[in-house]
């Protein structure tokens, strides 16, 4: 397997506060991620660091073996596009604008875009009909939608994305989980952030489960994703078991009052 | 299309108005039977004075324009970040030493100054965009009361016209700085609107705009100094003019498009008009009397912008 990132003792502060303590972790090419953990625990700033966007204060991170922090940033945006958590659009512009974006890597400052491609990523998407529309008019999961779509146009090998799913209903959230599954059986490695422990679950073949600034645990689903380890990290109780229909482990908090009512049992 | 109609028809009707109107106003007979002197002010004066305008208004539209997408706030401008208050500070200073060619320098130096005191603080006390405004505006009026102040304290012939500068005027420009200053804000318009994609990518988000490959920090100082360029040449020009950097990126936007490769070239060209409108007016408004003219903008920029406010749903 083709080893996409390597990140080596990896020490990240703002200020004072140290987020991240000695990250230590592979990822291979073809792999979808998932990386979870409580709020505060890391996960935005590593992801931030993987996206040449906040640089490490110790430690470092391979990209396809060379030190991240040497390459260009319009090269390496040619082979990775970052979704952050929240895009705020300071002015309306159309979708169709807005998806050129991702030419950028290509054309720079003052280059030619090949509008071909926005033409065959909106009809893989299915976002054709609203490329006119300005894209404060759509709705948060056909929003979404655009900003992979924009994303795709920059016609990356590997894409990070932040919770890409936070602001969406159930139904729009499987519907983006399944675009980028898709995408991933399709040869993108895709490493991203989740708080629904399920989605990651049902969508990511390995987990990175963050603890106050250090990896907890890697691996696979069935390692990482047990009752013990998210009792631990997130400090609650939860019944894990594996749906008998999707065969996928399925996480079920459980409030704290119903267990001091009923006493019930994480076993 | 019907759009851009409009804008062409408004550029042509602010020639037709600047050139024909003021303290006399011409009919288009008139213009083929001038006297020699009437000759002489229709080309030495109101030619050039037009031109002023429209490079001024021009100018300052631009670097409204993008200084908005790269602060992603539709109140930022050359006037509010306090930009132009330095300029007028640096233009001050110029005539109080003397030579016509150092105006622009200092009048640049002073807009550097400032704008290194704004991005300072902004840095140190880590300030939202909001407080970065509200101590541009706090800045304008600090060079304000030292321009004051030097005028007070001067015994120049000459420093008294500068009191004009406070208040916008574009009847007391050097023909020189005009051509110097014409060319160089032409470039900086040719360059702007050939990086149009860069303003809209800043516009919408910094960390989007570096995972696209955008260097964010050389964008934006660039921009910066572009911007204090232009505003500190405009300033020489015609003083300290506000609103039309803010009112006009912003009706751009509302009427035509936010896709900067358009808004800066519409800006340019209707900023331009505006300005000798509002330059014309305030000639022939109370006649034969000149008032500034940042009073005509200030009050009827103020009141268009009222207006949208109160009609709009959204800022854009």
């Amino acid at each position: 397997m083709v080893k996409i990132y390597e990140v080596k003792n990896l020490y990240f502060s703002y200020g004072k506060s140290q987020v991240l303590k000695g990250i230590n972790t592979e990822i291979f090419k073809g792999e979808f991620v998932g990386i979870v953990g409580p709020n505060g625990s890391g996960k935005t700033t590593f992801l931030k660091i993987l996206s040449k966007i906040l640089f490490a204060e110790k430690g470092v991170v391979l990209y396809k073996g060379e030190n991240i922090e040497n390459i260009k940033n319009i090269e390496y945006a040619k082979e990775v596009g970052y979704l952050p958590s929240e895009i705020k659009f300071t002015f309306e512009i159309k979708v169709i604008d807005f998806l050129s974006f991702g030419f950028f890597p290509y054309t720079g400052r003052f280059g030619k875009e090949n509008k071909e491609l926005i033409e065959k990523v909106s009809e893989k998407l299915n976002i054709k009909t609203f490329l006119d529309k300005k894209i404060t008019q759509l709705s948060e999961g056909e929003r979404q939608r655009v900003c992979i779509g924009q994303i795709l146009v920059q016609n990356p090998e590997i894409i990070l994305l932040d919770e890409p799913t936070s602001h969406l209903d159930i139904g729009y959230q499987f519907q983006i989980m399944d675009i980028l599954k898709d995408l991933n059986e399709n040869g993108l490695t895709i490493i991203s952030i989740f708080h629904d422990l399920n989605l990651a679950s049902n969508y990511c073949s390995k987990i990175i489960l963050f603890k106050n600034g250090e990896i907890y645990k890697q691996g696979n689903i069935e390692d990482v994703l047990t009752y013990q380890n998210i009792e631990e990290v997130y400090n609650t109780r939860v019944l894990v078991y594996k749906n008998p229909f999707t065969k996928k482990i399925n996480v079920f908090g459980i409030p704290f009052y119903l267990l001091e009512n009923k006493e019930l049992s994480s076993e | 299309m019907k759009k851009y109609i409009f804008l062409i028809l408004f550029f042509l009707f602010s020639i037709y108005f600047g050139l024909f109107f003021g303290t006399k106003i011409y009919t288009i007979r008139e213009i083929f039977n001038l006297s020699e002197i009437e000759k002489t002010i229709f080309l030495k004066i109101r030619i050039p004075r037009v031109l002023c305008a429209f490079i001024v208004g021009g100018g300052l539209s631009i670097s409204g324009a993008v200084l908005q997408s790269i602060l992603k706030n539709p109140l930022a401008e050359s006037y509010t970040l306090g930009i132009s208050g330095g300029a007028s500070l640096g233009v001050t200073i110029g005539v109080i030493i003397g030579k016509v060619y150092s105006i622009p320098l200092f009048s640049f130096i002073g807009s550097l100054f400032s704008l290194f005191i704004i991005l300072s603080i902004s840095i140190i006390k880590k300030l939202s965009i909001t407080s970065i405004i509200l101590a541009g505006i706090s800045l304008n009026f600090i060079f304000s009361s030292l321009v004051l102040f030097l005028i007070s304290i001067s015994s120049h012939e000459k420093i008294y016209s500068t009191l004009f500068f406070l208040f916008g005027d574009l009847s007391s420009f050097s023909e020189k700085i005009l051509f110097y200053s014409g060319i160089l804000i032409f470039i900086c318009f040719i360059f702007l609107t050939l990086s149009g994609r860069i303003y809209d990518i800043l516009s919408i988000d910094e960390e989007k705009a570096k995972s696209l490959g955008v260097n964010v920090n050389f964008e934006k100082n660039l921009t910066y100094f572009i911007t204090c360029l232009i505003s500190s040449l405009c300033v020489c020009l015609s003083g300290i003019i506000g609103f039309v950097g803010l009112i006009i990126p912003h009706i751009v936007r509302s009427l035509f498009t936010s896709i900067h490769k358009k808004v800066i070239p519409i800006s340019f060209i209707f900023g331009g008009s505006f300005l000798i409108i509002c330059d014309t007016i305030s000639r022939i408004i109370i006649r034969p009397v000149e008032i500034p003219v940042g009073v005509i903008t200030g009050f009827f920029g103020g009141i268009f912008f009222l207006t949208l406010l109160l009609k709009a749903e959204r800022i854009w």
